[in-house]
């Protein structure tokens, strides 16, 4: 089994009615890796997540979580994977502690003393009763839940979701430290990219059910450039440079993002339009992600 | 173990509701006390009724428990579907057959929890204050069974589809009242007399209850998709 990799989605589709939520998804997160699953509302990737959990059964595909399929072999699947959902639905009457004593019921592995380690880390009062809990706080529990298992895959679906900055902070500086102790495999969903980069090894980037890029985020940050060309007067754009993700003409200016980057794919731009300057612009994640959906949105 | 965590949770889901039914049930117990006392209270030379009005109280705490079952039984799956709380259960690694089953005893101790109270308000009424003068007959628990068995199974079955908890009640409630009407009804057209019409309704209502309860139970077990 450790060979394998944690995720493998291969192939896989799923319909709601008419709406195809996910169309013909393959991607692999191989073990010990921290996948950032970016997309715009509605790209798939809660129907992804919910898929590798088990909650959804897949119309087309082959899903492995840990070698098991999560449809046939759901309940392995679950006691396997620590998943905090976008939403925290917990039972309002139950008090923190109560939560926690009935969750440790269904998994052989929790860990009682690493319970407690994270309500303190993460400031949760124990005889809080969920109904008076903020939505910062019931996202810690639901990460306390989904760590006591001491489970070597995680899925974190949008846990930032609705938190202001302070919340979103703690949370976050509190995963990372909880983290730190051993290696997971983890899916990482979210809007804020910032983010992303501090938890992810890898990004996935979906956008209407379509994987449009999966790479290492350092490769991804390296190898994609904004380029700047200033045409010459009434000059347009004759043939653009390979792997452009987007680009747009504004008069004199013409931008584009390329990937995979280097020093010839400036040549090649030189080469083949006549230009008066270029300026390779570095981009951070949030205009990368920007761009790749921009561009396949009009490439559709 | 799994299945007593999940009783604890069950049970507890059902608190409110309970508590709200001891209310109803002793409705019928404050109003035949408040018809003694007023009858003492106003008559010269008060005669004794209390034993009398036991009795109709016994018998409107039956009827209250009565009402009562299609609600605990229609909470029971479609009360954590409405507040989403089935949700978080989906994430855990809880066998389905499990839960299932806690929910339904759930449902079923507390359904039994008013009436068992109110028997033994009844076998005290019966057998010590009317000295067993008119104690029911089986036959006559017989009916409360079944009536009881009939609301409960499809208010399950309605628990298994519906999101609310009230729909699946009302649905619990209004399926065997129309069934008892449209059997009634049959019966009358076919000229079945009196025992003939009984025995129809018999039939008709077990039927009815054995299917809901199937198809309620296989329902529950094979929701598994969280949308």
């Amino acid at each position: 089994m450790s060979g394998e990799a944690g995720f493998v989605l291969h192939g896989v589709s799923k319909r709601f009615g008419r709406n195809e939520a996910l169309r013909r998804l393959s991607i692999e997160i191989p073990r010990g890796t921290a996948l950032g699953l970016l997309g715009p509302n509605g790209a798939g990737k809660t129907t992804a997540v919910k898929l590798l959990m088990g909650l959804l059964r897949p119309d087309a595909g082959d899903i492995r979580v840990d070698g098991l399929n999560p449809w046939t072999d759901a309940l392995g699947v679950k006691s396997r994977v620590g998943y905090v959902p976008e939403q925290q639905y917990f039972h309002r009457w139950m008090r923190v502690d109560q939560i926690l004593s009935f969750c440790r019921t269904f998994y052989p592995t929790w860990n009682d003393d690493l319970a407690s380690d994270l309500i303190l880390l993460l400031e949760i009062d124990p005889r809080a009763k969920a109904a008076s809990l903020s939505k910062g706080t019931l996202v810690k529990l639901a990460l306390t839940v989904a760590l006591a298992h001491e489970p070597e895959l995680l899925i974190l679906d949008e846990p930032m979701a609705g938190l202001d900055p302070m919340a979103r902070e703690e949370l976050l500086s509190g995963l990372l430290r909880s983290l730190s102790d051993r290696p997971r495999t983890m899916i990482f969903s979210s809007h804020t990219l910032g983010d992303v980069q501090r938890m992810a090894d890898q990004i996935a980037i979906l956008d209407r059910g379509e994987l449009i890029v999966h790479a290492p985020v350092d490769q991804l940050l390296r190898g994609t450039k904004r380029l700047r060309v200033v045409l010459p007067d009434r000059q347009t754009p004759t043939v653009a440079p390979p792997n452009v993700v987007w680009q747009n003409v504004d008069d004199r200016q013409w931008l584009l993002t390329v990937r995979d980057f280097s020093s010839e794919t400036v040549q090649q731009l030189r080469a083949r339009n006549k230009v008066d300057a270029v300026d390779v612009v570095d981009l951070g994640l949030e205009d990368i992600f920007k761009d790749y959906v921009r561009g396949r949105r009009v490439s559709a | 173990m799994i299945l007593r965590a999940l009783l604890w949770k069950d049970l507890r889901q059902h608190a409110r509701l309970l508590a709200a039914g001891v209310v109803v049930v002793l409705i019928p117990y404050v109003l035949v006390t408040l018809v003694g006392l007023i009858e003492r209270a106003t008559t010269e030379s008060p005669n004794n009724k209390w034993t009398e009005l036991l009795r109709i109280g016994v018998i409107g705490g039956f009827g209250a428990s009565l009402v009562l079952v299609p609600f605990f039984s229609g909470n029971s799956l479609a009360g954590e579907r409405g507040d989403r709380t089935a949700e978080f259960l989906a994430c855990l690694p809880i066998p389905r057959g499990t839960m299932v089953t806690s929910k339904f005893i759930a449902a079923v101790v507390v359904s039994s929890l008013l009436f068992a109270a109110n028997a033994v308000v009844g076998l005290y009424v019966f057998l010590v204050l009317d000295a067993g003068r008119d104690v029911p007959t089986i036959r006559q628990a017989g009916v409360l069974f079944g009536m009881a068995f009939v609301l409960f199974t499809t208010a399950w079955c309605a628990s298994s589809f519906a999101r609310s908890a009230a729909l699946a009640a009302a649905a619990g409630l209004g399926i065997p009242m129309a069934l008892l009407i449209v059997t009634d009804a049959i019966g009358e057209a076919a000229k079945l007399g009196s025992e003939g019409i009984t025995e129809l309704l018999y039939w008709s209502t077990m039927i009815v209850a054995v299917i809901a309860l199937g198809v309620g139970t296989l329902n529950a077990l094979r929701q598994r998709e969280l949308r």
